[in-house]
Order: structure tokens, then sequence, then C-alpha cells
């Protein structure tokens, strides 16, 4: 079951004489309890969407077509009144610098407290301190970290707390952007591992935005690739970074250094930059850095294609043999 | 290319590795010493406070080399390139460069330590002024060493040093401004200036870490050419060790401002002695999903190197840790007599349980 | 066209002030030719009020009101504009060596700037004029000596945070003189909020001459605004005229710098710019 669907969703930056397409006519479907990581490099627009989606965007300088869904609701089309009961009750969010929300000079107690109050404000003081422990249970701190204060906390230890209070009101999706890339891998893997058991036990969907494609394959079910604000290919791990259908995935792939047993691994450059989203284009973005491109890439944008109701990409001509295509 | 094609490719690439390695060592051709190198520093407001920064460190670097440097950030990695070049001066410990302390050369001539001893730096955006043409940028680092007699003599060995490494149309590039240009253009117009001054050594300070994965080949391939062609050893500082294996001769792996391991690169990745390095390696993932990590769990985070534990220093962390290792300071031994070192005494013990 | 009108809306003040000092310009070059009188000239009517052969009147040695504001605009721009350059020399200079040296450097420059500050300027202005006498030259010095410590305040902070980018320490790395590299990356990237400090500098030097040449400090063989002042204070209640009109000179002129010190700053100052923009 689609607990968020995005359609033909697309967000344009407003600069003074230009329109950047950051995210342009993206269909998503995110299923409830599969989790899908979101992968692209800088500018493919893999955060604005979400950032879109969530209207957390600033108004005056961007603009958001489409539609997205969250329960039937269309998100895009509701009051601000109600989708701040969405926001944070529902779908929370957690950035690279969530730590950055902590004050200095109170408690992370204080803290949690305080944003606690403003959703129940009938709770007693108690109830909270015992909501409280547990929420830190749950991301593996002690109770001590109640009384300490932020400039006490590791930077994982902060990044551990912001997640606990993401999920203070148990929302039903939790979005990561980027949110473990600045910690050292030993904890971002211990952190990540962690957030796998808390999914089952709070039937949470995460959707992880990054641009390592390692920790995709290592904790999402599935994943969406994007490049130049468009979605190229989305489908399960197993299938898409085994089998890639679109050539970028693949690229993607490969430039990236791998521990195989036999050796240092490859790595292989992707030549060229990104295009420019300031000047319109037609056909594929990809198409002036792809080795498989032709004629009809540079004239006609692909459409959806599908390998089976999961796997789709977005190619005319898309890859046979997967990583090993040439 | 197939698959098959690839395997062969690489293990050609590992066995010239591994010959030039042995090249290496065999024609003691050292470039640098580094011996007990220390770096601490007082904390502002508790000024009675150190912060070990660097805690002993030593090693050797042949000519022509790439030893890689890993670790996790705060373990003074970047610490040691800017002591390294003479950046920050060590508070102890000698690092020799061709035999002859850098404190001496910096007194004689600090223009010629800066010759011998480049960086490339983690920001590619920063790393230029952007009111500063790209061109008067390169010129001005040849002009400020006496290379070239001329303005116009200068031009022309920037124009063909940019055509040398793929940045065409080069008249184009020597217009441009920094902010024009994207993070692995720049970053390689960064060790591009480096390597003009033909310096002896090059530290490269996460060279790639903030650049898109797509152009971060490009950018190793590049500095790894140009360092072979003028035999220049090159330290590279970096997080990534998958990066770092793909680059480097020989890999140290830091922790608390101490070398845990350090041996050759493949020694080091794929035979890990020490149980830090094998946390870090087996949290390494990989793309595949095939090939899903099997992460070597460890308690906690790296203390503060304010605040560094008796004995081993990863003694409070380590899964194999005994009462041994939180009394005894650790030392780095060669078990295996072949320039892998390691600072665990018990590192063999663990490689036989598994 | 639309751009300009864009540009034009945005920064009002800028180009509000901008106007309104060049036409002080236009004033001061031109005064001998607009002036109906010779400032110097005294004539028999004393203390004529606002009329049609003298629109602002004449003071009490019967000179004409209008042509000496047309004259003193040329003080008060020269006073004006060449003690806030000396100030911003000095403040760049100092602020850029202490920030981006530190250590030692820095704490001595940073006493020296905290000393300056805490000396009351105006007070050591009078002494230094009534030491030394009061002319045109003299008081310009005087005033740009001593209201420096700001610039060099706003520069020692640029430099400090200048000094941690990536692209001064390349340049360190590189192997640049440091002095070199303080004049080539240091001051010419730090320097923007000193060129709008700069000309609020100018507003603050033209009053403190007028306070002066009120204070009868000022060069009695000058015509000023302040001088104006202070000579009509004597008649505030037969021949408002006198001051009056010197008064809404100056209010004019500071008005018209501070606006362009404020319009540059929100163009120079990235932090502020920023916010306008997003």
């Amino acid at each position: 079951m689609s607990i968020l669907e995005i359609k033909d969703f697309s967000v344009s930056y407003l600069g003074d004489d230009y329109v950047v397409r950051a995210v342009d006519q993206v269909n998503l479907h995110i299923e409830e309890g599969v989790s899908l990581g979101i992968v692209g490099e800088s500018g493919s627009g893999k955060s604005t969407l979400m950032l879109g989606v969530l209207r957390l965007l600033n108004e005056r300088t961007s603009k958001t077509e489409g539609e997205a869904f969250f329960a039937g609701n269309d998100l895009i089309a509701m009051t601000r009144k109600e989708l701040s009961k969405v926001r944070w009750a529902e779908i929370s969010v957690v950035f690279q610098k969530a730590m950055n929300v902590f004050s200095p000079v109170h408690t992370i107690g204080t803290f949690l407290t305080d944003i606690y109050r403003v959703h129940r404000p009938a709770a007693k003081a108690k109830e909270i301190r015992k909501e409280q422990e547990e929420l830190l249970a749950l991301v593996n701190l002690p109770k001590q970290v109640l009384k300490m204060y932020p400039h006490e906390l590791s930077g994982g230890m902060l990044q551990r707390t912001s997640i606990a209070m993401s999920l203070m009101l148990r929302p039903k999706i939790l979005v990561m952007d980027e949110a473990t890339t600045a910690l050292d891998v030993i904890t971002q893997n211990q952190i990540l591992t962690e957030i796998l058991e808390i999914e089952d036990k709070l039937q949470l969907t995460r959707i992880l935005i990054t641009h390592d494609m390692s920790v995709v394959a290592n904790f999402c079910k599935k994943i969406a690739v994007f490049y130049a604000g468009r979605l190229m290919e989305v489908g399960f791990t197993e299938d898409v970074l085994i089998n890639p259908k679109h050539p970028y995935t693949r690229d993607l792939i490969k430039s990236y250094p791998t521990f195989a047993e036999d050796g240092t691994g490859t790595v292989v450059r992707i030549p060229g930059t990104m295009i420019d989203l300031k000047k319109p284009y037609e056909g594929c973005p990809y198409a002036e850095r792809c080795s498989q491109a032709t004629d009809r890439c540079r004239k006609e944008r692909p459409l959806e294609s599908f390998v089976n109701n999961s796997w789709s990409y977005y190619c005319h001509n898309p890859l046979e043999g997967g990583r090993a295509d040439e | 290319m197939s698959e098959k094609d690839i395997k062969s490719s690489v293990q050609e690439m590992i066995n010239r590795q591994t010959k030039k390695a042995d090249q290496i060592i065999q024609a003691d051709q050292t470039i640098l010493q580094v011996t007990s190198l220390k770096k601490y520093y007082r904390q502002k407001n508790k000024r009675n406070v150190l912060v070990r920064s660097l805690d002993g460190v030593s090693f050797e670097l042949g000519r022509g080399e790439c030893l890689g440097i890993i670790g996790e950030s705060g373990c003074g990695k970047s610490t040691l390139g800017r002591v390294l070049i003479g950046l920050e001066d060590a508070t102890a410990g000698e690092i020799l460069l061709d035999y002859e302390d850098i404190k001496e050369v910096k007194k004689r001539n600090r223009k010629e330590l800066r010759r011998k001893a480049q960086m490339v730096f983690q920001n590619p955006f920063d790393t230029f002024d952007n009111r500063i043409r790209i061109g008067d940028i390169l010129s001005s680092a040849l002009k400020l060493h006496n290379i070239g007699s001329t303005a116009k003599i200068r031009k022309q060995m920037v124009l063909d040093s940019l055509k040398k490494v793929g940045l065409l149309p080069e008249e184009d590039y020597y217009k441009r401004y920094p902010n024009e240009l994207s993070g692995g253009q720049l970053q390689r117009i960064s060790i591009l200036r480096s390597m003009l001054l033909k310096p002896e050594f090059i530290v490269a300070d996460e060279p790639v870490s903030m650049l898109d994965v797509s152009v971060r080949a490009e950018v190793i391939h590049m500095l790894d050419d140009m360092a072979k062609k003028e035999n220049t050893a090159v330290v590279f500082i970096s997080h990534d060790i998958a990066t770092t294996r793909y680059i480097a001769d020989r890999i140290a792996v830091m922790y608390l401002g101490r070398i845990m391991e350090i041996g050759k690169a493949n020694e080091v990745i794929t035979n890990p002695l020490h149980p830090y390095t094998k946390a870090l390696i087996s949290n390494c993932g990989d793309a595949d999903p095939r090939n899903k990590m099997k992460p070597l769990q460890v308690k906690g985070e790296p203390p503060s190197p304010m605040n560094i534990p008796e004995g081993c220093v990863f003694s409070d962390r380590c899964p194999y840790a005994t009462q041994r290792c939180r009394t005894e300071e650790q030392t780095l031994h060669d078990f295996k007599e072949n320039g892998h070192l390691v600072r665990c005494r018990f590192a063999m013990q663990h490689k036989e349980n598994g | 066209m639309n751009k300009m009108k864009h540009y034009l809306h945005r920064h009002q003040r800028l180009v509000f002030g901008c106007c309104m000092a060049l036409v002080l310009v236009v004033i001061a070059v031109l005064a001998p030719v607009i002036s109906p009188f010779d400032p110097y000239d005294l004539s028999d009517e004393m203390m004529a009020g606002p009329g049609s052969m003298h629109p602002f009147g004449t003071d009490n040695l019967g000179r004409d009101i209008l042509s000496m504001i047309l004259y003193g605009s040329r003080t008060s721009l020269i006073i004006g504009i060449s003690s806030a350059l000396i100030a911003a020399v000095i403040g760049t200079v100092i602020g850029a060596i202490a920030g981006y040296f530190g250590g030692k450097v820095d704490m001595i420059l940073g006493e020296i700037i905290n000393i300056f500050m805490m000396i009351p300027s105006f007070f050591l202005i009078l002494i230094i004029v009534a030491l030394f006498g009061s002319g045109l030259f003299k008081v310009m010095i005087v005033i740009g000596l001593t209201s420096w410590t700001g610039n060099a305040k706003i520069m020692r902070a640029q430099a400090l945070s200048l000094r941690s980018r990536t692209f001064v320490k390349a340049s360190e790395a590189v192997g640049e003189h440091r002095m070199k590299i303080l004049i080539k990356h240091i001051i010419p990237n730090g320097i923007f909020p000193i060129v709008s400090n700069t000309t609020m500098g100018i507003a603050s030097a033209i009053l403190m001459e007028s306070s002066l040449a009120f204070l009868g400090l000022g060069d009695p063989n000058t015509i000023s605004w302040g001088q104006l002042i202070a000579n009509g204070k004597a008649y505030l209640t037969s021949g408002w005229w006198i001051s009056f009109f010197g008064g809404l000179a100056i209010i004019y002129t500071v008005v018209a710098f501070f606006f362009i010190g404020d319009g540059l700053n929100v163009i120079l100052n990235p932090k502020i710019r920023n916010v306008t923009n997003v």
C-alpha cells in the first residue's frame, strides 16, 4: 500500500532572470514499511524533492507543481493548519545539521520538555519524563543525557538525540536528509542499524536521502536514483544495484571505489559535468555524458518504462547486461 | 570492458603497486623521515588542558611513494598534514625532508620549504580568491618561486600545463574566474598549482571528499598521474578507505593522534591486524547489495584528544581488550617482518581467533 | 530597462543618497558661479530677513547667508571626505594587521584601538586645536586621527574570519609572503564594510567640524556651516535665519551620506544581502 504518493511533482527555483527546474515531473510511490533510499549527486534535486513535498521551501522564491498524497490527502493542496498537523506528527525530518537546533544554554531535557508541552499541554511532568527516557532508550542513549548540555555530547549522540526528537510523536514516515553523512562510518552504521530495529518496532517507513550508494545498498529496501532533477530509475536495491537498467545508475555505481575481494576495485569517471538547469533542454539530461546516447535521447524525453511493477526506469536505450554492460 | 577484463586489469594494478612498493623499499630513497612527531594545543578558556592532536607519529616516505592516512574525524590526520608541510610547527619531534630538518630549511629559506612541500586542500570552492583569474593565480605561483624568466614564458608554461591535464580549451580556463568553475575543475587546478612548483612531496588533505562521486575518479587519477610522472611523494589524507586504497602504495591508520597500523595498502586492507583497523574496514559498505557488510561492533565513539585513555588508546572500545591492554602502553610491532607494523601486542592472537 | 527599474527599486536609499550628494558636489564646484554675492562681502543690509534680494537673509555683518552656505559646502565636503579617508586608511591597515597576524601583534594593536576608543575624542580634538591652532588642514588631520577605531574593529573582525579561509591558507602554502597576502587577499576581500562605514564617517566628520566651528575652534578664515550657526547663536531671537539655514544644510549633507553608506552596506554586506534576496 502506498503511504506517500508523489505525482507529476516539480519544483522550480525562481531567480531574478532565470528559473531552475530543480525537480522535474517526478512520480514516486513510497510503500508502507519499504524503506527508500534517494540517491543523487549535488544538484540532482534529491533534497529539494522532499522539502517540496513537505512544503518546507520558501514560497516566494520557489514554485511547486503536482500532487503528493499522504494517506489519501494531497499535502500540496492542504491549508497551512492542516499541514502542520501532518508535519512532524506523521512525517518527520532529520537534517544533516539537525544537532544545531539544540540551544547551548539549555539541557537536552529542558529542550525536549518544551517541545513536548507544545503538543501535549496537559501532560504531567512525570509522564513527560517517562516518555523522554523511553525515547532516549529507543536510540540507545542513557537517561543521563537529559541532564546534559549540547556541548557535552558528541556528534553521534547529538544526532541520535535529534532522531529521538523526531520520533517523539511516533510518525509514520521518517525522512533522513544526509542525517548521518557528517558522522564517522562506525557511528553511522551503529545509528542506521539501530534505526532498522526502531522501524520494525514503530512500523516506520524511512526515506533516506544520501549521496552514498553503499549506505542505500546496506540499509534500504528500495532505491531511487536522481539526476538533474529527474528520476532515472527506481526499484528494489537488489534489482537496481545489481542489474541497473539506466546507464547513469551503472556509471554512478562504477564511480565508487569498491572492496571487491580480488583487489583494488575499479573507478570509472563520468565525462563532462551536469547540464545547466537554468537553460531549458530537450530529451534526457544525461544524454551529453552517456555512452549509450543516441539522437533520440537528445530530442525526446524518455517516459517511464517498467521492468515489473516495482522497478522502472526512464531511458530510451536501457542496459541489457546491467553492471557489466559497456 | 567485461567483468573479466576488469578483473585482469585490477590484478595488473595490484602487481604494479606491489612491485613498486618493493622497489621503493629496496632503493632506500627516502624523502621524508618523521620521528615521534607531537603537536599539542592548549584550549583557549581552559589553559591547563592539553589537546593532544598528534602524540608520537613516526614514519618514512620514499620518493614517489603515496602514503594513505586514514582515520575518523579528530584522529589528528589533518593536523599531521599541516605540520608536515610546515604550516604549523610541531610541539616536539623531527621531520627530515631529504635528510634535513624542516625547521632548519624554514629558517634558512622559507620559500624553499614551500616549494618542496606542497598541499592540496579539502574545499576546492574556497581554495582560490574569487577576484583573481585562474591564469593569474597559476602564473603568480611560478613568479613567486622564480620559475620562468618573463611573464610571457610563465603564461606559456601555465597554458601548456592546463593543456596537459586536459583542462581544454586552455586559453579559456586561463581567463576564467574561480567561481565560474565546478568543484572537480577547481580541485584539478589546485593540484596543478602545487605540481607546477615541482615539489618533493605533496600533502592532499581529503582532496575529493567535497566532490561529487562522478568527478572524484578524474581528480584522483590526475593526482596519481602527475605525482608518478614527476616522482613526487604524496601523503593522501582521507576518511574514505576505498579511495585511499585505490591510490596509496602504503596505508597508515590513525587513531587519537597515533599510528595504529601501517603497511602496504593491500596488506593493511585485506589482512588488517589491529582491531581498530578491522572495525574501520568492516564498516565500509559496498554499493553491491550482494556484499552486505558484516560490521565489527565497536563500543561508543572515540574519546576526546583532551582525555586520552591509559594503556592502549583503543582499549576502552576494543572488543578484545583485556586488563593488560588498559594499563600497558602499546608500541608499533613488526610481527611478520615485512614492514607491516601494528600497535597491538595481541594482534596475531586475534587473527587466530578470527 | 526592466533590470534597471528593479535595481533602482531595491536600492532606493542608495540612489536617493547619491542624488543628494551629487547636488552637493555640483554646488561646491559651482559655488562662485551660482552664488548671488561674494560671501566675504560686507553689505549695508545687516540682519535682513529672507527676501527677494537675499533669499536666506543676511547676518550681523551684512553677508549673504545663501552665498555663505553655498561656499560652506566646499569646507564641509573637503573636511568630511579627507578626514574619513584618513580614518579609513589607518583603520584598515591597523585592523587588518591585528586580525591577520594575531597573537602578540593583535594583543598590542587591540589595546591601542581600545585606548583610542576610550579617549573622549572630541575632548582630544579640543586640546589639540587649542594647542596648535585651527587651520582647515589641521582640523582635517585631527578628525581623521581620532575616528579610525571603528574601521579598525571592523577590519580586524574581517581579517580574523578571512584568515581561516582556505584560499589564504593555500596562498601561505604556495609560499606567498604574509605581507603580500595581507595586501592581495585580506584587505580587498574585507574592505566592503569599510567602504560603507567610511561614507557614514563623512557625515560624522562634517558634524564634528561644525561642532568645532560652533565652539569657535574652526578655521576663522574659512566659511563653514558650523561657524555660521555659531555666529547666529547670539541673534537667535532677532535673526533666526542666520543659524537655521546653516543647520538645514548640515542635516541635508549628513542624511545624504548616511543614505549612501546604508545603501552600500546592503549591497556589500553579504549577510544582509542574502536576507533581502532570498
